[in-house]
């Protein structure tokens, strides 16, 4: 080992300032998140005081985190649901044999391609509920009388930021299965229809497998990002109101720069750093698995 | 029904299909512009309008000719985005450069560990290091300066540049370099003077990846900044509606303004980015 390592010397130098970089960046706030996760971080004065687990017991008895955890778990599932049913769609209609298709994907890409800050000020606006252009619309064709507050009533504010969501990914699974597709040899296709396979026998029998590992890698990422996404949630509702569209790194951001409640929000990061990992081991399973069957 | 029935059937339903994803997919950005060029009295009309009936470039006007200058103008917010995403790419190019090199190229010990910590970021929301950084920051004395932001920024534009760039130099042939070194380069002296130009297109299309990301990042800038001279665009945004007022129009052209160009840069690299990002997930 350190033969192999005196041999390689003068491979290390290009990558040190990356490492510094990384170093100061990635490794120290990490290992400093999870020794804060265990302290008090009183606002009012400067120390810090060891309380060993009572962050974390404060977390599992808090209403308000058990509505934020549930509140992430229908975000993530749904809010990966639905982009990759319409992202699905979109990759196998873009497929198609037809004149015009990639003009098409290159229209379908704006939302990927736009900010989640303009996006969500552009969505805040069409979904507003007295003059945005949803319910002006409903409105003049006589469909519903009042407005439809989607950011405000309970039941709509979920629904509604999945709906962005998947406005948001949508192309982004798109671009995944398209170039999955893309893949599958037409020979196997010529041998099915030889065989008198029906397009959805063929769609099951031939498609899917074929695309298993896409399929699945492209899941952890969506997933794994809607499990982080701030910026969307944050400028479109503030986790508000009264945290029914708080997801637990909204949540984090409050306790630590609002209510300045640094180690109860470390605790929290510590949690969700947990839970991250696992998925990251399924991703990294996935992708493994397609590099050694690529060859 | 004949073949050729069925043909045009099948036709006519994938493109009532896409033109509907198509129209889903741009009207956020269709109605930002429409609202951009209304005057404040339209935005609120019942129907909504899409084609404004009278024109006007009032919001513009307020953007670019701001009738007092004051330190929160969208100019300022504008200088402060494009000099810190710029300096962000620099800085990380020139970070990414030789160690997305040592990734594609050499097998030392140790080497795997490092490239999975480096990608392994990903995996994890930013805000959570936000906490760090922040003390991190307070020590270093950076809060509330350019040097702090793109610093900071290195957390999340390092790892998908040395990504990218392995990409590229992944494509290289190993054999430039042996020429090279045969005809009495030193290896980093093949690797400046051979390499590198060629990776052209590849430092490209990570710097521009990199410069969106700093371009549309709004947590770190939000919470690392303080005063409103030291605003990017995208915390700017935020300051559109005062207590009373609500300035839907000027929040849209400016929100317009800030979409454009990434979305046409975007549109520029996206062949490279979209190889980058399938590659491994699709099986060759």
């Amino acid at each position: 080992m350190l033969k192999q390592i005196w041999k390689h010397r003068w491979d290390y130098p290009y990558l040190l300032p990356a490492l510094g970089v990384m170093g100061l960046l990635i490794v120290y706030p990490f290992f400093y998140t999870i020794f804060l996760s265990f302290y008090d971080t009183p606002s009012s004065r400067p120390e810090i005081f060891f309380i060993g687990l009572d962050n974390y017991r404060e977390l599992f008895n808090d209403t308000t985190f058990q509505l934020v955890v549930k509140n992430t778990i229908v975000w993530s599932i749904f809010g990966t649901l639905c982009p990759f049913i319409v992202g699905f769609l979109a990759a196998l209609l873009v497929n198609q044999k037809l004149r015009g298709l990639n003009f098409a994907r290159g229209l379908m890409i704006v939302p990927y391609a736009m900010g989640f800050v303009p996006a969500s000020h552009a969505w805040r606006w069409i979904l507003h509920g007295d003059f945005g252009v949803i319910t002006g619309t409903l409105q003049s064709l006589g469909l519903i009388k009042d407005s439809i507050p989607f950011l405000q009533q309970a039941s709509l504010i979920m629904p509604s930021l999945i709906m962005i969501n998947t406005w948001k990914s949508f192309p982004f699974v798109m671009i995944m299965l398209y170039a999955g597709l893309q893949t599958i040899p037409e020979a196997l296709y010529k041998a099915a229809r030889i065989d008198g396979a029906s397009s959805w026998s063929q769609f099951w029998e031939i498609t899917i497998p074929q695309l298993s590992n896409v399929l699945m890698v492209t899941t952890m990422l969506l997933f794994i990002g809607n499990m982080n996404q701030f910026t969307l949630i944050e400028i479109m509702t503030g986790g508000g109101p009264a945290s029914l569209s708080e997801i637990i790194v909204t949540w984090i951001y409050h306790a630590s720069f609002q209510t300045l409640r640094f180690g109860l929000a470390s605790a929290a990061s510590v949690l969700l750093f947990l839970v991250l990992i696992v998925f990251s081991i399924f991703y990294v399973r996935a992708l493994t698995r397609s590099a050694v069957q690529g060859g | 029904m004949t073949r050729k029935q069925r043909k045009a059937l099948h036709a006519t339903v994938v493109y009532a299909l896409i033109i509907l994803l198509c129209l889903f997919a741009l009207m956020p950005l269709l109605w930002m512009a429409s609202t951009s060029f209304k005057t404040s009295s339209e935005q609120f009309v019942s129907p909504p309008r899409w084609i404004p009936q009278n024109p006007t470039l009032e919001h513009y006007a307020k953007i670019f000719f701001p009738t007092r200058i004051s330190s929160g103008s969208f100019q300022i917010y504008f200088f402060n985005s494009l000099f810190i995403s710029f300096m962000t790419t620099i800085l990380a190019l020139i970070v990414a450069l030789p160690a997305s090199y040592a990734f594609s190229r050499f097998s030392f010990p140790g080497k795997d560990a490092a490239y999975f910590a480096v990608l392994g970021r990903n995996m994890f929301p930013l805000i959570v290091f936000l906490i760090p950084l922040f003390s991190l920051m307070r020590i270093l004395g950076w809060i509330n300066t350019y040097t702090g932001l793109i610093v900071a920024y290195m957390t999340f534009t390092l790892p998908l540049a040395i990504w990218l760039l392995k990409g590229f130099f992944d494509g290289i042939p190993t054999e430039l370099e042996k020429a090279g070194r045969i005809d009495g380069c030193t290896r980093f002296g093949a690797f400046m003077r051979l390499i590198v130009p060629l990776t052209a297109s590849g430092m490209t299309a990570a710097g521009v990846n990199t410069f969106i990301q700093a371009w549309n990042e709004y947590g770190f800038a939000r919470q690392l900044t303080e005063s409103a001279s030291m605003r990017t665009i995208p915390v700017g945004l935020a300051y559109f509606f005062t207590e009373n007022t609500s300035d839907w129009g000027g929040l849209m052209a400016s929100a317009f303004l800030f979409s454009v160009p990434v979305v046409i840069l975007f549109m520029i690299i996206q062949r490279f980015f979209i190889a980058a990002l399938t590659q491994g997930a699709v099986k060759q």
